[in-house]
């Protein structure tokens, strides 16, 4: 039984957070802690699979797990490649990690009799994202995505401040368009090829590339995977909902769902339509480069101007995801690998930064830059971790920022993109821009009246809090020492995606 | 072909007048036509399962929850959105006819309408006609494929109804912030009385003793054709979605006729919200129990039954309970926390 169950573990791995889900409402009714006993364990499960699933993956090989035992392309399955396992093993760590952080921080944000449910759909929001990472059908990604969705929209809609429930109704309304447009995709795929299957579908697309159908699918696909990601200029939604979120679903949010997004882009991008049909179709890969560059300028530009953290971070999300597509863009395995590294150290650095945030709000609460004027003090350690998360959104070398940037110069100079180097080179000035701005009130800035200091109360955030976020920045340390494992994987993913 | 195009015309033309509505109740309204019009495509169409989730999800309990909404807020659109809106209705316009325009660029290369040499009907349509019956025991081919080839994508949207479920109960059910989100006209919304809204200050409520008599008379039948839906899935169209719709439709009925409280009574709060998770748990439990028989997860076949064809009928219809049941309380909720009254 137990060699059945270790078979099993590649559809496990999502279910035991969604059974969790489904349980934490009956368990947890009235005891919050219940709720997130289960949570948590579920999580560190889900999380020890996954490792478990990235290990078989690159030392055998594509796992295909096939639900109900029925063959694809008539049943379902769960896929397996170094890309999937990798970023399956990232969602489930962050979604691990984050839970351990979100006790205290839900208690200070969260009315009481809200925190059970808010567990619940906490866990279908990653078992959601899990899904859709782990699944090799495109109609399941579909279900998966929608799940995530929801879930995030009301993970959102919970925030402290009215702004929130607009903040979430316009992601609603954005995200459902998006989906829709997911869900056109898909139709038209089906009536063009009969199947669902992803392995199924990247067999059967090259013969029908010039039609108009697999044309018109992709186009709905990229636009609506487009506004995911929150791609300049489809990230109208992200800045406020990343604000008025609750801080926990600000970390989660910002660190795991674009990454997904990014994920499913890549995914149907390399997979299912094929390197082939971006290079000799479509011609969508100058599009995305000139969207990426605007967007990692822009991004950092709009960052530069906010006064609010949390609305710094948010549009800095913005700039990320434009290094992500770049990499998407330059369509050779270097400049992949420099984007899937990226998505690696956006997921840890955002969730590190984030997490700052949250003890700053769970201790002082302000987010307001100017407030922040001698909170190295107070805080050493939580200002230790943000200090090391901002060093690696600069780039700095031996972080792991550094290396999905270098992979990125790399690949734009193998594609004979020069000029993509100086705006890797101005993005990341820009960063040091708004970073430093908040770096020079939090440690050097001498308070102009020392009474009217807003963070005279504060202290060191709670251990239950802060010993995730220097986890997370020590893990952008080591990552980025380190560099060779990661690195291993998202090569050998990048390989797998080009048919190398 | 006639039939076709006229039923579209008129869905099309529904859709437009559902947007000109300025009275939202009468918005409703036309779109609970526009439902039952989608609802005899589909069935003109021969897709009778989908036709029963349209007439049930889209023209009932749609219809019922947006009615509860507008319970809670206002009837009309106010001057007050037109004033704050940000862009152009034109420039909205030119990029629904933009995508619009695209969409139709693909039907170029579509296979005809009802083509059956179309890649849908051949590729693997076949093994499904050929051999669903033998392979799952459903003679509804639609069952056979949602709760067997593709019971992930099920049990998925069964959580996916659950998720909206407990994102409404995370949002609305609270103490400490309704003082804030109720508005700020002083009206307090009169649960579920659309009809007496003329004259909101009289507690008599009109009509009370019709409605009363009908909902006593009809909550059975309901609740009897809800569990044959169900129970029915695997032979005629139907199924735990559809019947569990109709399910928490009667309990709706009667919230809507004898109020809240007594309904409540009858069905606690409590008893709703263990509803919810139930059926999840169950499909849930039903794919492990396989895995701990020595199968993949829902490989009903591994379950010590009896003979193939009993074990998949009776993993069917426990399947087919478990989103009833999950479905109903879920709508069943919906309803209530958003028609229940803020002050109490």
């Amino acid at each position: 039984m137990i060699a059945n169950i270790i078979e099993n573990i590649p559809g496990l791995v999502v279910l035991i957070v969604i059974i969790a889900a489904s349980l934490i409402p009956l368990v947890g009714k009235s005891r919050p802690v219940l709720a997130w006993g289960i949570a948590v364990i579920a999580a560190f499960l889900s999380f020890i699979m996954s490792l478990y699933i990235l290990n078989v993956v690159m030392t055998t090989g594509k796992i295909r797990y096939w639900f109900g035992n029925w063959e694809p392309p008539w049943g379902i399955e769960y896929v397996f490649d170094p890309l999937s396992a990798f970023v399956l093993t990232l969602v489930s760590f962050v979604g691990f990690i984050v839970l351990v952080y979100a006790k205290k921080s839900l208690e200070a944000e969260i009315d009481p009799e809200r925190i059970t449910y808010f567990y619940a759909l906490y866990m279908l929001f990653i078992g959601g994202l899990m899904g859709v990472v782990a699944t090799g059908d495109i109609f399941n990604l579909y279900v998966f995505l929608e799940i995530a969705a929801i879930a995030g929209y009301a993970l959102i809609a919970v925030g402290r401040r009215r702004e929130a429930l607009m903040a979430s109704f316009t992601y609603l309304i954005l995200g459902t368009i998006a989906a829709a447009f997911i869900l056109i995709g898909i139709g038209y795929l089906y009536m063009a090829t009969g199947t669902l299957n992803i392995i199924d579908l990247a067999v059967i697309l090259p013969e029908i590339y010039q039609s108009k159908v697999v044309l018109i699918a992709f186009a709905f696909f990229t636009v609506g995977l487009s506004i995911k990601i929150a791609l300049f200029p489809l990230h109208n939604w992200l800045p406020n909902a990343y604000t008025y979120a609750p801080s926990v679903t600000s970390i989660v949010m910002a660190a795991i769902a674009t990454k997904v997004g990014a994920y499913v882009l890549i995914r149907v991008m390399f997979t299912v339509f094929g390197p082939e049909f971006e290079l000799t179709v479509v011609h969508v890969t100058e599009v995305f480069l000139v969207l990426s560059v605007v967007a990692m300028i822009i991004g950092s530009v709009l960052a530069i101007a906010q006064t609010d953290i949390k609305k710094m971070l948010a549009y800095s999300s913005i700039a990320q995801v434009g290094y992500i597509t770049l990499g998407i863009a330059l369509m050779n395995v270097t400049g992949l690998t420099g984007s899937i590294m990226h998505i690696l150290n956006h997921a840890i650095m955002k969730a590190c930064l984030f997490m700052v945030v949250g003890a700053i709000v769970y201790r002082t609460g302000i987010t307001h830059i100017h407030d922040f004027v001698g909170l190295g003090k107070k805080m050493p350690y939580t200002m230790a971790a943000f200090t090391i998360g901002a060093l690696s959104m600069i780039g700095m070398p031996l972080t792991v920022g550094f290396v999905g940037k270098w992979y990125l110069t790399l690949g734009s100079l193998e594609a004979g993109m020069w000029y993509i180097i100086p705006v890797i080179l101005v993005s990341s000035l820009l960063a040091v821009g708004y970073l430093w701005r908040l770096l020079d009130n939090i440690y050097f800035k001498q308070p102009e009246n020392a009474s009217e200091l807003k963070t005279v109360k504060a202290k060191e955030a709670p251990l239950a809090m802060l010993i995730p976020t220097c986890v997370l920045a020590l893990l952008c340390i080591v990552l980025g020492t380190f560099a060779y494992l990661p690195i291993s994987i998202a090569e050998e993913a990048a390989k797998v995606l080009l048919r190398y | 072909m006639i039939m076709d195009i006229a039923l579209l015309l008129l869905v099309v033309i529904c859709a437009i007048v559902a947007i000109q509505m300025k009275d939202l109740l009468s918005a409703v309204i036309v779109l609970t036509v526009y439902s039952l019009l989608m609802a005899v495509i589909w069935f003109v169409m021969d897709a009778p399962d989908v036709a029963l989730t349209e007439a049930a999800i889209g023209a009932g309990i749609t219809t019922i929850l947006f009615i509860a909404v507008l319970s809670r807020t206002r009837r009309g659109e106010t001057e007050h959105n037109t004033k704050v809106r940000r862009f152009s209705p034109r420039a909205g316009l030119l990029i629904v006819v933009a995508f619009g325009a695209m969409l139709a660029v693909g039907t170029v290369d579509m296979p005809d309408f009802g083509d059956p040499h179309a890649p849908a009907h051949t590729h693997l349509a076949e093994r499904f006609v050929e051999m669903g019956y033998q392979e799952t025991a459903s003679p509804n081919l639609v069952t056979a494929i949602l709760i067997c080839y593709r019971g992930v994508d099920t049990l998925g949207e069964v959580i996916v109804v659950l998720t909206a479920g407990m994102g409404v109960i995370l949002l609305l059910r609270t103490t400490s912030r309704r003082k804030q989100l109720t508005n700020n006209d002083g009206y307090k919304p009169i649960m579920c009385s659309y009809y007496d809204r003329a004259d909101k200050t009289t507690k008599v409520v009109k009509g009370e003793i019709i409605r009363k008599v009908v909902a006593r008379l009809s909550i059975p039948f309901i609740q009897i054709f809800g569990l044959f839906v169900i129970a029915h899935g695997k032979v005629s169209p139907g199924g735990g979605f559809q019947g569990g719709v109709i399910l928490a439709t009667s309990i709706i009925l009667f919230t809507m006729a004898f109020g809240m409280e007594a309904s409540r009574k009858r069905l606690a709060q409590w008893k709703t919200d263990v509803l919810n998770v139930t059926g999840a748990l169950v499909f849930l439990a039903l794919g492990l129990v396989c895995i701990l028989f020595g199968g993949k997860f829902l490989e009903y076949t591994v379950l010590p039954l009896g003979c193939d064809m009993w074990t998949n009928k009776i993993a069917i219809t426990v399947a087919e309970f478990a989103i009833g049941i999950t479905v109903a309380g879920i709508m069943i909720t919906l309803f209530i926390e958003t028609a229940k009254r803020d002050d109490k």
